[in-house]
Formats: C-alpha cells, structure tokens, sequence
C-alpha cells in the first residue's frame, strides 16, 4: 500500500484516491457463495425437470402443442371478426334466428338489442364513449402503477 | 457451477450490496445457465457468459426493486455545495495495522454500506472494468453526475475504512 503513489507531487489528491481505491479493490478476492446456493440450484432443477409442459414457457411446449395454440389462436381471431361482421350488419341480411337453436334464443335478443343500439346511436356518442373507456383505463392504470410504486417498491 | 458459483455470488453481491438478494441473482444466473448447458458446457467463455448474465439480472433487480435511485441521485444534487471540499484520508494511512483478511473483510463491508447510487458506479469501474461512457449509458445517468458520484464514493470508502481501521477490533466479526 505504501508504493502506490510514487509521483505523489504531480498528481492530484483525487487521482492519487482513485488509483489507491482501485488497487484496494483490485486486490479483493472472490467472496465465498453460500453453502445453500448449490442446493437450491439443483432444487429449482429438479422442480423444472419434473413440472408438465403446459406450465412451462412456450418455448418449451412441444411442437404440436405450439402449432395447436397458433391455429387456436387464427380461429378466435377469424370468429371474433366474424361476430363483429354480424353484429354491425343490418338486421335484415343475417337471419341470425334461423341459425341459432332453441336454447340460445335469448342471445337473438341480445344481438337484436346491440343492433338497435348500435344502428340508431350517433357517431359522436360512439367515439364519446371510446374515448371515456379509454381515459378510465389510462386512469386505473395509473391508479395501478402509484400504488405499486408507493406500497411495493418503497419497501 | 462449482467453478463459477463464487465469481457469480460475487458479482451480484457487490452489485447489490445485500447478500441474500445477490443468492437470488445467483440463482437465476445458473438455471438460465442450465437452460444453456449444452452450449456452455464446452466453451471456454462460460464464466464470461456467466458473469454478463449476472450483471443484467442485478440490473433488471434493480430497476424492478429498487426505487428509482437514479432520480434520487439527480435530487441529491442540491447538497452538492458541501462535497467538494470533503476531506479526502491519506490513503498510506488506512488499514496499515489490519492483517489481509480482516481487510478484506472490512472492504467488502464498507462496500456494502456504500448507497446504491455510489456503489453501483464504484463496483462497475474498479470490478466490472466497464468504462465511464458505458456505466453512465447502462445507469441512465449524466457524466458529470457518474463522475461526482464515484468520486464520492471512493471517499466514503477511504473514509469508512479509516474508522474501521481504528475500531475494527471490535466491528468486525471473523
């Protein structure tokens, strides 16, 4: 330590604590990891080596599952598209009634409803109405993240 | 894991000056590198790899746990004024009389005790051999501010260890 500063006279007193401090910690060896750190490795091994597919990250699923999710997924989208498709045609070019069985015919007034609603409200109550569901969830997730910020982080 | 478990807990120890987070941090560090064993198991810069993921998931703890220390140090700016003319030990004087490992020991104790926004840049510099240019991009803050920032920790570490030099009979612990 005490051949660290041979220049003493030209350098500052701030390069002169630099150059010690790096020495000082240059010198440090490896801190000891603690005797748990290899079993709990292995145990979270264990644990992953033994838990079904489907609980695991999609890209550990297996190739047929993985393929089953995408089309699933197309599916959902091309039916989601098709219902909107419906609910925004008029009335009378889906005769709704005659696909639908018997006991789903209180979703036929349900359509009905939606369609009268839909075809009779003006375009600025619509957009109105976007716009208020969209300032409420901006809100809530504001809401959300100050109360993460104040009573989780702040621990 | 066993050749590299302690540059590992190392790492992130220092990093985040917790022991039982940095056993955390090292944990996740060797499933993901279990997740890659195949590929590490042959390659010579595995400790590498290693010790670049350890150093990504303390800074994604980070940046998840803790409270926005970046900010904080960008506030402490006010109470600048009174740093400049601290009193920087004579380091020929420091820790003379302790033997290697109780030194070592009150380093790493000392280091620990630094707050997050001092420790981090001094571990980043003097361990992690990042430079300047990178740390600031990688901590999100100015130059100037990294640059006040390590000077001031390296004098609170002088400064702790000269108070531990005088009483680490009886701090320390073996």
């Amino acid at each position: 330590m005490t051949n660290l500063t041979p220049d003493r006279t030209t350098q500052t007193k701030e390069e002169q604590l630099e150059r010690w401090i790096d020495h000082l910690l240059r010198e440090q060896p490896e801190r000891l990891a603690p005797d748990t750190l290899q079993l709990r490795v292995l145990d979270r091994v264990h644990q992953r080596a033994v838990r079904p597919w489907w609980l695991c990250s999609y890209s550990h699923w297996p190739f047929a599952a993985r393929i089953a999710l995408v089309m699933t997924s197309i599916a959902c989208g091309l039916l989601g598209v098709r219902v909107m498709a419906w609910i925004t045609a008029p009335m009378a070019s889906t005769p709704l009634a005659q696909q639908l069985p018997g006991f789903l015919r209180w979703a036929e007034a349900l359509y009905e409803a939606i369609t009268v609603v839909v075809n009779h409200l003006p375009p600025l109550w619509m957009y109105g109405a976007l716009a208020v569901l969209a300032v409420l969830y901006g809100a809530l997730f504001g809401l959300g993240a100050a109360a993460y910020r104040t009573l989780y982080v702040a621990r | 894991m066993r050749d590299h478990q302690h540059m590992v807990f190392t790492t992130a120890a220092r990093m985040l000056g917790n022991d039982r987070q940095a056993e955390d941090i090292a944990q996740e560090a060797f499933l993901k590198a279990y997740e890659h064993f195949d590929h590490l198991r042959t390659n010579p810069a595995a400790g590498g790899w290693l010790r670049t993921v350890t150093r990504n998931l303390t800074f994604n703890y980070l940046g998840r746990h803790r409270r926005r220390w970046r900010l904080f140090t960008e506030m402490r700016a006010e109470n600048d004024a009174d740093e400049p003319g601290m009193d920087i030990p004579a380091p020929d004087d420091l820790l003379a009389d302790i033997n290697t490992d109780m030194r070592h020991a009150l380093i790493e104790q000392a280091l620990a005790r630094l707050p997050d926004h001092q420790r981090l840049p001094l571990v980043l510099y003097h361990f992690e051999d990042m430079s300047y240019e990178e740390i600031a991009s990688q901590l999100r803050i100015s130059m100037a501010k990294l640059k006040v920032d390590l000077f001031r920790a390296r004098a609170a570490l002088a400064k702790t260890l000269l108070h531990k030099g005088v009483t680490a009979d009886t701090e320390l612990t073996p």
